[in-house]
């Protein structure tokens, strides 16, 4: 299995952490492709609850403390740290959103597939 | 499809020193993740039997002019429905992005974590063996798709299997397993308790133990003895006896096989395990059932928990069950459910009139009152633990 990490700011150089999943992925549909769009929609609708939730949160406070955000949200131009902030947010994104791709890119590196997975099925359950 | 999912009664994950701390972004993953599961279990697998029984079986019987024989035939039918390719490939992704969400949380919490293992007080122990081998079926591909699996040792002081499975694993019950993800090891404890008032272990055993959910109520229910726990993977125990400092439990933990371990002859008057059985294989379950025999005491006894055998219910509940063998990196699953493992036990050495199967009352939802029925396709069945007993004379 090959090592897959995201880009990052964050973590502990001497521990490796594994993000692709040791066992070739069945397919569910004929054609393949329609199993990624089922994962990436389902990342795609978990980003959209994050924000949901964010933009929830801030609505619910601003109310609590009577602020109105509207014009202060308007005006507010980023900055290049918050900019680079941004862009480390939209790399994840996008490899959360791709994850398949990754996965699938890493079993073909490591030769995994379907008959090996099935042998390895009948040989456990001897 | 769209039934609301409120019977899923979200308890908050209980806290200890190692458990991730999400950020907010991570614990809205994680949430909707959660709630994607339990979605599935409302809204998609209902419509998954009324389409097996209301459409795909009478049209078989209707052309075959019989039923469909067992699992493996109506697995073959499933498999060409729409509804069913969408159920199970749900039910892959939700899996694969419940791991992902928290291994944010861990990869970002990690030095931390790290740290936290050190330079605490010791109640109990913890005995590395880089030596021991580990099973092919532990780590020949990633157990339920968990990424590293158990075996994972990415560095030094590694915890990241411990500190994935620890979060994932409550996601993954829907909080069913309680605040502290213990209620097999809970419930049998509680079982062994109530069956045997007399019954005063010395030393126990919890067999597979990962990062300690199940051994902790052992501690509780029988203050008096001495516990230890095994398990292959070095994160998971290092995570699990930094975990149950934290909590002031004394657990003596152990890199050990279940298959094979170190004690001496007659070491334990209880030896336990909690979902174990259907992650291990055809050559290592009668190994383990030979192992506690080894292990036990005269008059000492085994209490294995695990999910229901395939006899324990019918044939579309088993095919949906056995889903995870083939979707989740689940390679025993499906075949650990035809193992005869009453007889297998007396193989092991235990009298036939010493094995038996009983239910084990779950100890979380009768106290919290969350009873209800099984569903297949889910991992909580319902309100009791199947657990297999064997005592020895």
């Amino acid at each position: 299995m090959t090592e897959s990490t995201r880009p990052q700011d964050v973590g502990s150089p001497d521990i490796k952490v594994k993000r692709s999943v040791k066992g070739r992925r069945p397919q569910f549909f004929d054609n393949v492709e329609i199993d990624r769009l089922h994962g990436m929609m389902m990342a795609m609708a978990t980003e959209m609850a994050v924000l949901y939730q964010r933009i929830d949160t801030m609505e619910r406070v601003a109310a609590e403390k009577g602020v109105i955000l509207r014009e202060d949200l308007e005006r507010h131009v980023a900055d290049a740290a918050t900019e680079s902030e941004r862009e480390l947010w939209r790399q994840k994104f996008l490899d959360r959103l791709f994850y398949l791709y990754r996965e699938e890119l890493d079993d073909r590196m490591a030769r995994e597939n379907e008959a090996q997975y099935r042998a390895f099925l009948d040989e456990i359950a001897k | 499809m769209g039934e609301q999912s409120n019977f899923f009664y979200a308890v908050p994950q209980g806290r200890h020193d190692m458990l991730v701390t999400p950020d907010r972004d991570e614990l809205a993953r994680q949430e909707f993740v959660r709630g994607f599961k339990a979605y599935i279990q409302s809204g998609i697998v209902p419509g998954v039997h009324a389409t097996y029984h209301n459409e795909v079986k009478p049209a078989f019987e209707k052309r075959e002019g019989r039923s469909p024989r067992d699992r493996h035939e109506i697995r073959k039918l499933m498999v060409e429905h729409p509804l069913f390719r969408t159920y199970a490939s749900m039910q892959r992704v939700s899996q694969e992005l419940l791991w992902d969400t928290v291994l944010d949380s861990v990869e970002r919490e990690l030095p931390a974590l790290v740290a936290r293992t050190a330079n605490r007080n010791s109640l109990g122990t913890l005995t590395l063996d880089p030596s021991l081998p580990l099973p092919k079926y532990a780590v020949g591909v990633d157990i339920h798709c968990m990424p590293g699996g158990y075996g994972g040792e990415g560095g030094p002081g590694d915890v990241v299997a411990g500190a994935l499975y620890d979060r994932g694993v409550y996601l993954y019950a829907l909080g069913m397993m309680g605040p502290m993800n213990d209620d097999i090891g809970g419930s049998a404890a509680k079982f062994v308790r109530d069956r045997y008032p007399d019954f005063k272990p010395k030393r126990i055993l919890d067999l597979g133990c990962t990062v300690g959910h199940s051994t902790l109520p052992f501690v509780d229910a029988f203050p008096e003895a001495e516990v230890h726990a095994i398990d292959i993977g070095p994160s998971l125990l290092r995570y699990a006896h930094a975990r149950a400092e934290s909590l002031g439990k004394r657990v003596h933990f152990s890199q050990q096989d279940a298959a094979n371990t170190r004690f001496p002859d007659g070491h334990f008057d209880l030896i336990a395990s909690s979902i174990l059985f259907h992650e291990t294989s055809g050559k290592a379950l009668p190994a383990i059932l030979r192992e506690c025999h080894r292990l036990l005491a005269p008059g000492g006894m085994a209490v294995h928990g695990d999910l229901p055998p395939f006899w324990a219910m019918d044939e579309f509940n088993q095919f949906m069950l056995d889903c995870e063998t083939y979707y989740n990196n689940e390679p025993y699953w499906g075949a650990m459910r035809e193992v005869d493992q009453v007889k297998e036990s007396v193989k092991a050495g235990f009298a036939a009139e010493h094995v038996e199967f009983c239910m084990a009352p779950s100890a979380y939802r009768s106290s919290a009152g969350h009873e209800r029925e099984f569903q297949a396709g889910e991992f909580a069945p319902g309100n009791a633990w199947q657990v297999l007993v064997t005592r020895k004379q």
